[in-house]
């Protein structure tokens, strides 16, 4: 593993991202915005109870709905950073192997204020195992609402799935346009990765754990 | 430079500013949530965006704004942490304490809605309407139940621009302003 993750934090987390004279942060081929975590925590767990509460048997689709927001984050946001000049000129240098994209694209999503991302396993292809210290999406729900009976890193889970399949699925590597139909030939075709959350902090457990594997 | 510095902690990898946690999030994301969240809620979700929001925006700027600044600098302070983190900008010069309307010609959510999306029937800066109500509740000394902010036009809905009507129940200043 070639990458100096500390290196790239450091230089991402310095990156000038601040709005414009329009208030816009154009960057990476998309608007980006500081966003308060409190603001889509709440948002999204409020919804997610009223779901439970009341249609329990449209949990699963409204948590598909929110993964695939984070589907569509890594996509375009991930996606769009591996094909910035800031990767080529911070990470590229340090790339010495296929999977050092993967810990790459894992150093920047440490300079998002996302939490602390490690990766656990890798098998090229196949599997990506990602633990979370203190994701914010569980530090969101921990001190409003009692303990989970689910996983809750719905951003998290959508952006586990689109490392492998920007890497694995689709080729990042060979720089394709980032459109829709890019989108759904490689998150939404047989053989897509998907990510299951498999211990939540939420739930009670120390830290938040993903295993992204292939769809049958 | 940005006005209102964020302090990253690398040990934690957090971003934070006046006591709040902040995540870049990009348009494609943001609208997908929006979406999302209003297919599950219906006219429902419009409500809830609207507080998440205010409830977020006020606990921050109750650490920005200090109280012995003149309303026009609250605003001001208000306006500019808006633009740093990309949410847009907009022109706050027809209000009062009385209320008033609030324009915006750059907006994050509609834009970024309708290049996602396309155009839609409804408003979409929720978001916003939040944002200017706390803006408005603390740069008027007001409580959060004296303000209510609707949008009445939005560019994701094809208008020119986006227009936000402020309403104050009572319509006093606190502040002598």
């Amino acid at each position: 593993m070639a990458i100096d993750e500390n290196a790239v934090v450091a230089a991402c987390s310095h990156l000038p991202l601040i709005g414009n004279e329009d208030g816009l942060i154009p960057a990476f081929g998309l608007y980006l915005t500081r966003h308060y975590a409190d603001f889509y925590n709440r948002s999204s767990f409020e919804a997610v109870r009223q779901v439970e509460q009341y249609r329990p048997e449209a949990i699963l689709q409204t948590e598909a709905g929110l993964i695939e927001a984070g589907m569509l984050c890594a996509f375009y946001t991930f996606g769009g950073i591996m094909l910035s000049q800031e990767w080529e000129a911070v990470v590229t240098p340090m790339i010495e192997s296929d999977d050092d994209w993967v810990y790459g694209v894992i150093a920047v999503v440490n300079s998002l204020g996302w939490g602390k991302w490690r990766l656990e396993q890798l098998i090229p292809g196949e599997r990506l195992e990602i633990s979370i210290a203190n994701s914010y999406e569980s530090a969101g729900w921990i001190g409003h609402y009692p303990r989970s009976q689910r996983p809750r890193c719905y951003l998290a889970q959508g952006g586990c799935a689109g490392i492998m399949n920007l890497l694995y699925q689709g080729d990042i590597r060979q720089a394709p346009a980032l459109n829709p139909d890019y989108f759904q030939e490689i998150f939404h075709s047989p053989g897509s990765f998907r990510c299951q959350e498999i211990a939540c902090r939420t739930m009670g457990d120390d830290m938040c754990r993903f295993v992204t594997t292939r769809t049958l | 430079m940005a006005d209102f510095p964020v302090q990253f902690n690398p040990a934690l990898n957090q971003a934070r500013l006046a006591g709040s946690n902040m995540v870049f999030h990009c348009h494609y994301y943001n609208c997908a949530v929006h979406k999302a969240i209003e297919e599950t809620l219906g006219d429902q979700a419009t409500g809830l965006f609207r507080e998440t929001a205010a409830a977020a925006v006020r606990s921050q700027l109750r650490h920005l704004i200090d109280t012995h600044d003149a309303v026009i600098t609250r605003f001001s302070k208000g306006r500019t942490l808006f633009q740093q983190l990309g949410f847009g900008s907009f022109d706050a010069q027809q209000l009062t304490s009385a209320g008033g309307v609030v324009v915006s010609n750059s907006s994050h959510y509609a834009l970024g809605w309708l290049s996602q999306y396309g155009i839609r029937e409804t408003p979409v800066c929720q978001f916003i309407e939040g944002y200017l109500k706390a803006l408005v509740e603390i740069a008027y000394g007001l409580a959060p139940e004296q303000v209510a902010v609707r949008e009445t036009d939005c560019m994701a809905k094809g208008d020119a621009n986006c227009r936000f009507v402020v309403e104050v129940s009572d319509g006093e200043d606190t502040h002598g302003h």
